[in-house]
């Protein structure tokens, strides 16, 4: 992708000869297609088996949940300097919830409360859905559905407690955290549901996938049918949907399939999306779809990230979006171009999340590493640093002429 | 200049163990004079393709350039870091890829690249984050097992290595600076001692015997003895010399220097210092003794230990170290000159120590040098007692050590050897007149016997023949053998162990077994008939020797014609199949067959024999003209022909 320098691109914006879109393009291509793996912070290696889901609390942007097959939940606090020494600095995980001791099987996802840093909620395959206390890490409340639960989501706007949960059970159930008990059932998805969102501006907004790759939008309280079935005609996305993710405007819905084919689409236009993006890297299985063979392992879905402007409108519009293989794409959905894919882990990559304010990545993996990803930090490397990074050819190997 | 694939492609496709120097060189060259990088990413290019090879020796060879870049290059590692998980995948199996054969060299591989990532780690994760991420993966998720690589690499690790020694120095030093600081407190009083005393001892000198160099001075007026130092009469001057005055002196001088003349000087050592101890000047020699002996037995021990020490600190380090190692050397050589001077004035430590015994200023002091009272003599021993003993006086005996002792013989336990050795001599020599003299006349009995006599080579029991006694253990002292017995009156041998030495010992000898030869008549197929039979074969006749070929020596030919002549064995090809064939003809069951199923495989593969030729393992591969230069192990298996593919179907059971 191309990288101009920023001060040309903003010289071409103030002579006219770039349009609006065209510079904001530019300048998005210069900044998130150029991230690169931290040099000077790294995780912990806390994860004993893939990590299925992260999750940054929207307060204040400081701590990280993540969780996965092992059944463990870590809480990172993002700010928390580890020991000054040579190359990265490590984050330790400050709390966390050991693998057992929780849920009892494999973690599908979790999620912060999206109005404070109090409490978040995480569901299983274990059949439960878990609300916990964030300052004590211990279990508040819990919600058994009986079956493997995919994904659990809570309303962005704070109107109400209800959480959301798709398994693969043809329901979507509706647990009112109010009274620990479920409030509704919807009638979703025949062979279940593998991802859930929740719209950031109506309250009861709610939009699902299903393995069947169908993607509904729903208001919950019209409780006998659904709002759209997006795709017209088709499905969605064939395979099934993997990820969902409303824009900040609440008018976008970014899908991805369990093939890494990405689309965006428009609430008010469902019979097609906006943009289509297939997948970059070719699938190896023939298109039989369905969970098994999804690239995204056992859970069949992955989690989506989007940047979020700081200030102004503009900016919430790089998506990053798991491929399925080592990488991790990135996505400008303001105009579906992809630039540069990320690549830094080591086996299927199954969740991102992004920073606000620190224009920071985590992604997630099964190869139970957390990367954090950033700009290339330009300021220079400490002499140690340089001493490593020097070349060190002997003096016997002279420089050919 | 070579492209750097080919370069790749020759270190590659050695097969050797360590990678061929002088093209890794080239390699090095090449990358390292290339500023924009492109030789560089051509060279990562090649090697990964290297690395993908379907050969495990290969993929070793491209790992180890690859690890010669990685420590050389920032920009080799950031092209390695980039592609980690094809490098797993190539290098480690991971991904459920699989390693290419050979086996052997799979499995160094694997070692290798372990050891290789884990020094990657150890050495680079600070810079390239994405290897610790990788470690991680390896570690535990593909379980690789990196204790032995961490081993490997502690051992050989070249920043440690420089750390270990680094410390090591580090410690030196200070220990170093520790010990000065100990020696510059040990000195600080002791040094002033021992100047003082050797200043004193000086003086001591000065008023016994002058400097040369004073002694032509005002000096040799008190001294007038030590004049004979310089007589040399030959010297026209040395009247003026001898006449009492600095000037002329420096007359002569003069003169000598205008004139080139030279003064020799001949000191004859012997009467170089006439000092004897008087009365007068008892006092300066009891000074000198009290101070040579502080000086010998106190200051030079310590003086020695001070310079041993300082010796082994390093001066350049410290300066302070060398000043005071200077010093300490012009002490310890000031101490030697003293020494010397005592000695050549008589009063050395052992003179010293007589002097302490008896009483101070007495008048023998002339016989100080006479360092050993004299000792009365032995007694006289007896001449018989004291004959030679068999070994060379001081030439110990390493068995019985006090041999050579002179007080021994008065020992009344012992009995010299020669007196044993005597006592048995005689014996014998008696013994042997008598069997000389019956051996002198003829005894018809003798005679007859001595012709039934077996004829026996000669060993121990010859020996001992007869003998009544065998002595043992000359040595006169008890001696318990673990076999003989203790021989503790007599010095001979006990009744059983001399009839046991008097036995004859025969050793059985294995009969010669008969070799049967091979019959090696020529079969069809080239080979030679193994049959091995004592008197003839069945199928060749008689065996007769043959030459190379099988064919019959001249000489042995073969009279009776084989049996099978005018029925040659079938196929020709195992003589016991066709022995069997002619012994039980049969007709083939592919003539008669009527299904499948009666088919014998016997007769299918001598139709499979007949129409493709003997199987081909006995046909011998033509030898290639040259050797190819890769040693890398073949991987190739051998490739089925038609001919085998049938014989395969048809030995399938059905």
């Amino acid at each position: 992708m191309e990288s101009a320098p920023a001060a040309r691109i903003v010289r071409g914006r103030a002579r006219g000869t770039t349009t609006a879109a065209a510079t904001r393009r530019l300048l998005a291509a210069r900044t998130y297609g150029a991230l690169a793996l931290a040099e000077s912070k790294r995780l912990a290696r806390a994860h004993t088996a893939a990590v299925h889901s992260l999750s940054i609390d929207a307060a204040q942007g400081r701590y990280l949940l993540s969780a996965g097959a092992d059944t463990s939940i870590q809480l990172y606090d993002l700010d928390a300097c580890g020991p000054a020494g040579p190359g990265a600095r490590q984050i330790e995980a400050v709390r966390c919830v050991p693998p057992g001791a929780g849920h009892g099987r494999f973690i599908s996802s979790v999620a912060w409360y999206p109005v404070d840093s109090g409490m978040f909620s995480t569901s299983s395959f274990d059949g439960t859905l878990r609300i916990w206390d964030a300052s004590t890490v211990a279990e508040a409340c819990q919600f058994d559905l009986e079956c493997r639960i995919y994904c659990q989501a809570m309303s962005p706007t704070g109107a109400h407690a209800l959480v959301a949960a798709v398994s693969e059970s043809a329901y979507i159930r509706l647990g009112d955290l109010r009274t620990g008990a479920f409030a509704q059932s919807l009638l979703a998805h025949q062979s279940g549901g593998t991802a859930v969102a929740w719209s950031p501006v109506a309250p009861y907004v709610l939009a699902t996938g299903g393995t069947d790759g169908s993607l509904r939008l729903w208001d919950i309280r019209q409780a006998g049918s659904h709002l759209h079935d997006f795709g017209g005609s088709t499905v969605a996305h064939a395979g099934g949907v993997a990820g969902l993710l409303f824009a900040a405007d609440g008018q976008r819905l970014v899908s991805s399939g369990a093939r890494a084919d990405v689309r965006v689409w428009h609430i008010d236009s469902p019979q097609s999306p906006q943009f289509d993006l297939p997948s970059d890297t070719p699938s190896e299985d023939g298109g039989g779809g369905g969970r098994t063979s999804a690239r995204y392992g056992a859970a069949g879905r992955c989690e989506l990230a989007l940047t979020t402007a700081s200030g102004g409108a503009a900016g919430a519009d790089i998506l990053f979006c798991p491929n399925g293989d080592t990488t991790v794409s990135v996505i400008d959905i303001a105009n579906g171009r992809r630039l540069a894919p990320l690549d830094g882990h080591f086996a299927t990559t199954l969740c991102a999340a992004w920073r606000p304010g620190r224009a920071e990545l985590y992604t997630g993996g099964a190869d139970s590493n957390i990367l954090v990803w950033c700009a290339p930090e330009r300021a220079a490397p400490d002499e140690d640093l340089a001493e490593l990074q020097a070349d060190a050819w002997s003096e016997s190997e002279p420089e050919a002429e | 200049m070579p492209l750097p694939e080919e370069l790749v492609a020759e270190l590659t496709t050695a097969g050797r163990d360590t990678l061929d120097p002088q093209p890794l060189r080239a390699l090095k060259v090449l990358c390292r004079g290339d500023r924009s990088g492109r030789a560089l990413r051509a060279t990562f290019a090649a090697l990964l393709e290297a690395l993908g090879k379907r050969h495990a020796q290969v993929r070793v060879a491209a790992l180890q350039t690859v690890h010669e870049l990685f420590c050389r290059s920032h920009e080799f590692r950031l092209l390695v870091t980039g592609q980690l998980p094809l490098v797993f995948r190539l290098a480690f199996g991971a991904y459920h890829a699989r390693l290419p054969p050979p086996a052997q060299h799979a499995a160094r591989l694997r070692r290798l690249a372990a050891e290789c990532y884990y020094a990657w780690v150890e050495r680079y994760s600070a810079a390239y984050q994405r290897l610790v991420y990788g470690f991680r993966y390896l570690r535990f998720v593909e379980q690789i097992d990196f204790k032995d690589a961490a081993r490997a690499y502690r051992h050989n690790d070249p920043e440690r290595v420089r750390r270990r020694r680094q410390i090591h120095a580090d410690n030196k030093r200070e220990c170093m600076r520790r010990l000065l600081v100990a020696i510059k407190a040990d000195m600080a009083d002791m040094y002033r001692r021992i100047v003082a005393s050797l200043d004193a001892l000086e003086q001591c000198f000065e008023i016994l015997m002058p400097d040369i160099a004073s002694m032509f001075g005002e000096s040799n007026r008190e001294w007038p003895r030590a004049e004979h130092a310089a007589a040399d009469g030959a010297y026209p001057y040395e009247d003026d010399f001898e006449g009492d005055d600095d000037d002329d002196l420096d007359e002569v001088f003069a003169v000598m220097a205008a004139n080139r003349h030279a003064i020799n000087v001949d000191i004859d050592p012997d009467r170089v210092l006439e000092t004897e101890e008087t009365d007068a000047n008892a006092a300066v020699f009891d000074a000198i003794r009290d101070h040579i002996k502080l000086c010998v037995h106190v200051y030079r021990p310590r003086v020695d230990v001070w310079l041993a020490k300082l010796g082994r600190i390093d001066c350049d380090a410290d300066t302070d170290a060398e000043r005071l190692l200077e010093s300490v050397r012009g002490l310890s050589s000031r101490m030697a000159v003293a020494e010397a001077k005592c000695r050549d004035l008589g009063v050395d430590a052992f003179s010293m120590r007589h002097r302490q015994g008896g009483p101070a200023g007495n008048s023998d002091g002339g016989d100080d040098d006479n360092d050993f009272e004299d000792v009365p003599d032995m007694p006289e021993r007896s001449q018989a007692s004291t004959r030679r003993l068999p070994s060379a006086p001081g030439k110990r005996n390493p068995v019985f050590s006090l041999l050579g002792e002179r007080g021994i013989v008065a020992d009344p336990t012992y009995v010299p050897p020669s007196v044993l050795r005597d006592r048995h001599a005689d014996r014998a020599t008696a013994q042997y007149a008598e069997e000389r003299a019956q051996a002198a006349k003829p005894n018809p009995v003798e005679e007859r016997l001595r012709e039934s006599a077996p004829v026996v080579s000669y060993g121990p029991d010859l020996m001992y023949w007869g003998q009544r006694e065998i002595s043992a253990n000359t040595s006169g002292l008890e001696i318990r053998h673990r076999f003989l017995g203790s021989a503790r009156d007599e010095p001979i041998l006990s009744e059983t162990a001399r009839r046991n030495l008097q036995m004859r010992t025969v050793y059985y000898q294995e009969p010669e077994r008969p070799v049967i030869r091979a019959c090696r008549a020529p079969l069809r197929d080239g080979r030679l008939c193994p049959r091995r039979d004592l008197v003839r074969c069945p199928l060749h006749g008689a065996v007769v020797p043959r030459d190379e070929q099988g064919n019959p020596q001249p000489g042995y030919e073969s009279s009776e014609p084989p049996a099978d002549k005018g029925t040659p064995p079938a196929t020709g090809a195992e003589p016991r199949t066709s022995s069997v064939a002619t012994a039980e003809p049969r007709t083939s069951s592919v003539a008669t067959a009527e299904t499948l199923a009666d088919l014998q495989c016997e007769d299918l593969e001598e139709l499979v024999d007949r129409k493709f030729g003997p199987p081909a393992r006995q046909r011998r591969a033509p030898a290639k003209p040259t050797r190819p230069r890769s040693s890398l192990a073949s991987i190739r298996k051998p490739r089925a022909s038609g001919a085998d593919r049938l014989r395969q179907i048809i030995r399938r059971p059905k």
